[in-house]
């Protein structure tokens, strides 16, 4: 029998459970935040947090080998223009939301802005470029450190790093949750499924890998629960539980879980569909991301 | 019952999920080259009867577990427990050769 290839096991060590391991803390934080994001959202802290429309800066760090991987200052400035798009609801192709969700759909009050200063307070233009000599990263962080060939966080309290790389293994990207260690918070997104221009490919050329992981950095979970028998769900109440991932561009209603006549959202931003078949985030899910903003992310608001 | 080789089954395999039906789930083997996707499940299926997984994480890292498996009534494939986020624990084997593995659903 052949080794499998290494592309296919980039990423076998599921760093988040490693991160679980490694850092005892995490755990602790995660069960902290779970218990936070349930009190502060029955109390209306959390809702209360995007009364005012709260902008995160953004440092993009582009870390590249080949020149193509180093992508243009316009494919950049096209995913922050998706991002403001997706979280303030007005995404033209939310009209392909099903007639019965369509009332989940609203604005997020969340805007995301490329960082104008730096850590030290010097004028940015909000990306760091990178030079490596690696080929490609794999999903255990190394992109995020200087010593592994990848670049350094900017502090999480002020900025949300975002990494654009070669990322191996097929994937298109991963994200952190809150809680996890400072060294490693952010997502990483492949340099072709960044953005609407440039080097972005469909079917992942909408800008709706970074939407979906920053869904993650903002603590929401995959809209099927990570399980793949409906024994778990997302912990939001208004997305119905579904048996697994949906893939490509299917049609509604796909039925699982027993969740009919509607079936699975899976025009959400958390499943796995095609950038052109994600088109929102529901009710449940905005007020889950105001939790984080309101506790584990509240140095943003 | 399907005519195949059990000893096919010996490899690594990867969620095909672009060639899914409604009713059946294709996996590829390992070797073969698949477009960039956001996460896939996969398990190896050894001939000791151990099995390597790994499964679709909560923040879309694979999450890696392994165990053991046996085939049932010679075309059920039965994984022991391992990853929330990994393969279905039973696949009954709708087609097998060196190529594809396709399982009903």
């Amino acid at each position: 029998m052949s080794p499998a290839p290494r592309r296919r096991r980039c990423g076998a060590m599921q760093v988040h459970e490693r991160l679980l391991e490694t850092h005892p803390s995490f755990r602790q934080n995660q069960a902290r935040i779970d218990q936070f994001t349930e009190r502060s959202i029955a109390s209306g802290v959390a809702q209360g947090v995007t009364r005012k429309l709260i902008t995160i800066p953004v440092v993009v760090h582009v870390v590249y080998k080949r020149d193509r991987e180093n992508i243009s200052k316009a494919q950049i400035r096209s995913q922050i223009s998706v991002l403001n798009r997706d979280f303030g609801a007005t995404n033209p192709d939310k009209s392909k939301v099903p007639a019965v969700w369509k009332g989940l759909v609203r604005n997020a009050k969340i805007k995301f802005a490329l960082a104008t200063k730096d850590p030290k307070g010097k004028k940015t233009d909000g990306v760091t470029r990178t030079k490596t000599n690696r080929s490609s990263f794999g999903a255990d962080d190394s992109v995020k450190s200087a010593s592994s060939g990848g670049a350094n966080p900017w502090p999480r309290n002020r900025y949300l790093n975002l990494w654009v790389c070669n990322l191996g293994g097929g994937l298109l990207g991963y994200a952190q949750f809150p809680g996890g260690p400072g060294r490693t918070d952010g997502v990483v997104i492949l340099y072709s499924a960044f953005g609407t221009q440039g080097e972005a490919k469909a079917p992942f050329n909408l800008g709706r890998t970074a939407t979906h992981e920053i869904g993650h950095w903002l603590n929401l979970r995959h809209i099927w629960g990570d399980t793949m028998d409906c024994s778990s769900g997302d912990r939001v109440a208004d997305t119905p539980n579904a048996a697994g991932p949906n893939y490509g561009k299917p049609t509604f209603p796909h039925i699982t879980c027993n969740n009919g006549p509607n079936g699975d959202m899976f025009m959400n931003y958390m499943d796995y569909v095609d950038d052109a078949a994600m088109v929102m985030f529901s009710d449940g899910q905005i007020t889950r991301m105001n939790a984080a903003l309101a506790g584990p992310r509240s140095h943003f608001a | 019952m399907p005519e195949f080789e059990p000893r096919l089954l010996h490899r690594r395999w990867v969620h095909a999920h672009e060639e899914d039906t409604d009713r059946e789930m294709v996996f590829r083997p390992a070797e073969v080259e698949l477009p960039p996707s956001r996460g896939r499940v996969a398990f190896e299926l050894r001939p000791d009867g151990t099995f390597v997984e790994s499964g679709i994480g909560p923040t879309d890292r694979s999450e890696p577990a392994s165990g053991r498996w046996q085939l049932e009534d010679g075309e059920k494939i039965v994984l022991g427990e391992g990853a929330p986020g990994g393969a279905p624990r039973v696949m009954r084997i709708a087609a097998l050769d060196q190529d594809r593995l396709v399982v009903e659903r």
